[in-house]
């Protein structure tokens, strides 16, 4: 369990805090999908979350023991992506994934991770002795995502997953996260990605100037503060016609069963709001 | 355990980023080509120029057979008459002249020179001539006596003399720049971003770099002293000197790295204080060249322990004195390093 209360973070000379007044709580084997767009305050969040910045006001808990009460030795617990990979380009992609592992304590064989296994499980399998320098960019982020799993930890911070990724890898790394989810691990997942939000959190939270605007499943937040509509296809003379009509206006309530007693309706679909749409009701601004 | 255990996955991470960044490649070249020119192309003597132009104007001629055993004849630097050796001396725009005249009880000499010449070069002359007037039959000889302190041990070899000089300027590029180098290229590859979130923490990331610039310089100065051995080589004292003085300054060149952004902001920073280190290399020719601020440079003090250990002239050791200061400054070094990576590198701003 990870439990966030009243953090607030602010850089020196800096004019307010990129982060206010944020809680949250996150269960084990949760996904929470922290979105926004560029300066919001995800990054800082996520630094602090992982000691990378000090923890200046509030308190962090993992599994209810303070996050200052750690030393070097959470970062054996958690795991951490980059967006911009960071490899030893003259290692291999198998040499990248293990020159690490020597610095955390050492796990039971069933408990381990094996590179070749998971590299072969993201499409990597041939490039396992291949220099990562030589690997395309999103090669080579399909092994930060690794890396950060090689030693089993029980938290994994992403930073944009599938940046770079087609969409056929991406399903492929999806499958990966969504399988350490099924294990018990916590992912805190930072994104602009509506979709793989949408697919992928349990649970997402919007954050906006530094606070989390709201913070929800995808599919509550859409029906909580989407619009939703019905798109209804009709025959109109000799011709198809479609029309958007909202279940909670009187007028449109009126035409559809206007359509319907006339036998006109050919389909009828419901129109949820996107993730998109939801960040822009409730903050005025696009994501990215 | 945990630290010796990180320590040795870091080293050999470090060894092999060194590889590939062709650092070993350099050091060995430098330990290659250093030896080589000390056995192979440094003479073992060294002659600082030509000899002077000479013309025994005497009345008896006395000085004739003198200038032959000195190689004077054979060099073609005799002359007849006080107009050949100014000819001589007017065509060679180094060269200086100088004629003997007069008699034993009327010694006289002309000193022909340039006009560039520093005035230690005429005082030197003048005790020359009384000198070679006293040789040579004058009753109150001038000269200045020659006191040779410990003459058991000989002047080495010019240059097997080059060695100290050439291990210090190993520790200074190897420690110094390497070790900074080190730390900007993990830092431009973000490397230095991945070790941040794991359980390795400063000290380890410190002291394998360090590790790593000592073995450098161990393999240097090995190949080095194979390829042209000096008159002694103990051990022991070598080793610590070389790892006390590689350890400070790679602490130093790490310390200073973590204050710039890339390689190229590094440099100019990083050549200023190499030149004030390198202060200390005239001193090893001109050891009137060592103000106060010289003789504590770490580089001096490398230089001069080496060379009584490796070239031994019989003098007092300092290697004690050398351990203590160098140690003390590495202390200090390392606490203040250990602080700058942590706030600066391992950190976020």
């Amino acid at each position: 369990m990870i439990e966030v209360e009243d953090l607030t973070f602010c850089y020196r000379g800096g004019a307010a805090p990129s982060v206010r007044d944020v809680s949250f709580r996150v269960p084990k084997g949760e996904i929470l999908g922290i979105l926004g767009p560029s300066g919001a305050g995800k990054s800082t969040l996520q630094k602090v979350m992982t000691k990378l910045l000090p923890l200046q006001q509030g308190s962090i808990r993992y599994d209810g023991v303070r996050i200052d009460a750690y030393g070097r030795d959470l970062f054996a617990r958690i795991g951490v992506s980059f967006e911009h990979p960071n490899l030893f380009p003259k290692l291999s992609g198998r040499e990248n994934l293990t020159c690490f592992l020597g610095l955390y304590p050492p796990r039971p064989p069933d408990q381990r991770e094996d590179p070749d296994a998971l590299m072969d499980e993201v499409g990597l399998g041939d490039a396992k002795d291949k220099l990562a320098g030589d690997y395309s960019k999103g090669m080579k982020q399909r092994l930060v995502l690794l890396r950060a799993l090689m030693h089993s930890p029980d938290i994994l911070f992403l930073d944009e997953p599938l940046s770079g990724l087609d969409p056929a890898t991406g399903e492929r790394v999806k499958g990966l996260i969504d399988a350490r989810r099924r294990r018990g691990v916590t992912v805190i997942l930072t994104t602009h990605n509506m979709t793989l939000a949408d697919q992928l959190c349990d649970r997402v939270a919007f954050m906006h100037e530094g606070v989390i605007v709201d913070i929800d499943s995808p599919r509550a937040l859409k029906l909580r503060a989407g619009d939703h509509t019905l798109r209804v296809e009709y025959r109109d003379g000799g011709s198809l016609a479609s029309a958007l009509l909202s279940p909670s206006s009187e007028p449109d309530r009126a035409r559809l069963e206007e359509l319907f007693s006339a036998g006109l309706v050919e389909t009828v679909h419901s129109q949820e709001a996107t993730l998109e749409q939801v960040f822009i009701q409730l903050t005025g601004r696009a994501l990215r | 355990m945990s630290f010796l255990r990180h320590l040795r996955t870091m080293l050999w991470l470090d060894l092999r980023q060194a590889w590939h960044g062709r650092l070993i490649h350099v050091c060995l070249g430098l330990g290659l080509v250093f030896g080589l020119a000390v056995r192979f192309a440094l003479p073992a003597q060294l002659d600082l120029g030509d000899p002077p132009q000479v013309a025994d104007l005497t009345e008896d001629g006395r000085f004739g057979t003198y200038f032959a055993e000195h190689g004077l004849a054979e060099a073609g630097a005799v002359h007849d008459s006080l107009e050949d050796l100014e000819a001589a001396v007017a065509a060679d725009p180094d060269a200086i002249g100088l004629a003997l005249t007069g008699t034993p009880a009327a010694p006289g000499a002309t000193m022909i020179l340039q006009g560039h010449e520093p005035e230690s070069t005429v005082v030197a002359l003048r005790s020359g001539i009384a000198g070679i007037w006293a040789e040579n039959g004058v009753s109150r000889p001038r000269a200045h006596r020659l006191t040779v302190l410990r003459p058991e041990r000989p002047r080495p070899p010019f240059n097997l003399s080059m060695i100290p000089m050439l291990l210090t300027i190993d520790v200074l590029v190897v420690g110094f720049f390497f070790g900074g180098v080190m730390v900007l290229q993990d830092r431009s590859l973000g490397t230095v971003g991945a070790y941040r979130v794991t359980p390795g923490g400063t000290g380890v990331y410190l002291a394998s770099k360090i590790l790593v610039n000592v073995i450098l310089a161990l393999v240097y100065t090995a190949l080095l002293l194979v390829i042209a051995p000096p008159q002694a080589v103990p051990l022991l004292s070598l080793i610590a000197v070389v790892c006390l003085s590689s350890a400070l300054l790679t602490t130093v060149g790490i310390g200073v790295a973590v204050f710039f952004r890339t390689l190229s902001s590094f440099f100019y920073p990083a050549s200023l204080i190499s030149l004030v280190l390198s202060a200390a290399m005239p001193a090893y020719f001109f050891p009137a060249f060592n103000t106060p601020w010289i003789r504590a440079l770490p580089t001096y003090q490398a230089m001069f322990t080496l060379r009584e250990l490796l070239l031994p002239s019989g003098r007092p050791s300092t290697l004690g004195e050398f351990c203590l200061t160098i140690g003390a400054g590495l202390v200090v070094a390392l606490i203040l390093t250990t602080l700058a990576v942590d706030r600066r590198l391992l950190r976020e701003a």
